[in-house]
């Protein structure tokens, strides 16, 4: 985590962004990298208000599946948003399921995420949904 | 357009999709054809009949002016566009009318962009179905 008042450039948000995606698929989720009013909107886990609740929604998405994937396939910044393009695939009662998610993330000048919006392909979300 | 063999700036890829957006907010469906590859394809969201795969750009204009035709007041609010090589990506908030009522909906536009910033796939993703209640409606 940058020290307050140390504005992150968009490479290092695009790292800091990778790191924690490949964490968060292992359910761990690091609770400084979020605004105390961060909210969070996931085609998974619905919508989540404040750093806690935000967290939380993060490390239950994995624990839903028995298997559960995000590969980065790219992801860009500018001094406001990150984008990551991700591959996800999971596996529940035998089923594995691919799809593409765009997470959007809103963050300040420390790198800390603001906003989160995570979204899935409406089909590809159904047939999860229906495992 | 960019002659073969120069290879736009990020800059000048944001440029272009920003430009097509006008384009189609303008009508100019001319103009925005000229931004896909004749065989880009185009992944729309949710099961209306704008979701699925067009492949083809005759086919992927011909969903774009379908849509063009089925709703008013169309609504292509870009609140901000980021690149690398390969992807520009734009957020942005759309609203729709149909039969007198309004859906607004926040969409992300994946576009897969070659060296002269001609888009060749496009991803529509989005975080709510407003727009299937919408065709219901």
């Amino acid at each position: 985590m940058a020290q307050s008042g140390t504005k992150l450039t968009p490479p290092q948000k695009i790292e800091m962004a990778r790191k924690a995606i490949e964490a968060g698929s292992r359910g761990e989720v690091n609770p400084e990298g979020f605004s105390r009013d961060a909210v969070m909107r996931g085609s998974l886990v619905g919508e989540a208000r404040g750093r806690d609740a935000v967290v939380a929604a993060l490390k239950k998405a994995p624990t839903m599946f028995e298997e559960f994937q995000q590969q980065p396939h790219a992801i860009l910044a500018d001094n406001d948003h990150v984008v990551a393009l991700i591959n996800l695939k999971v596996k529940s009662r035998g089923k594995t399921v691919e799809a593409q998610q765009v997470m959007v993330v809103h963050t300040n000048d420390q790198g800390q995420v603001t906003e989160l919006w995570a979204m899935i392909e409406p089909e590809a979300l159904k047939q999860i949904q229906n495992r | 357009m960019a002659e073969a063999g120069v290879k736009l700036s990020l800059d000048q890829k944001i440029q272009k999709i920003r430009d097509g957006f006008e384009a189609f907010k303008r009508g100019d469906l001319k103009a925005v054809s000229e931004l896909f590859t004749d065989d880009a394809v185009w992944h729309g969201r949710g099961s209306t009949k704008f979701g699925g795969d067009f492949k083809g750009k005759d086919a992927l204009m011909g969903n774009m002016a379908q849509f063009a035709q089925t709703f008013q007041d169309i609504r292509l609010d870009i609140h901000d566009i980021l690149a690398n090589d390969k992807h520009v990506v734009a957020l942005v908030n759309n609203s729709v009318t149909r039969n007198g009522k309004t859906y607004a909906d926040q969409q992300t536009f994946v576009f897969h962009v070659d060296d002269q910033g001609r888009t060749t796939e496009t991803w529509v993703a989005s975080d709510t179905e407003q727009l299937k209640k919408s065709l219901e409606n």
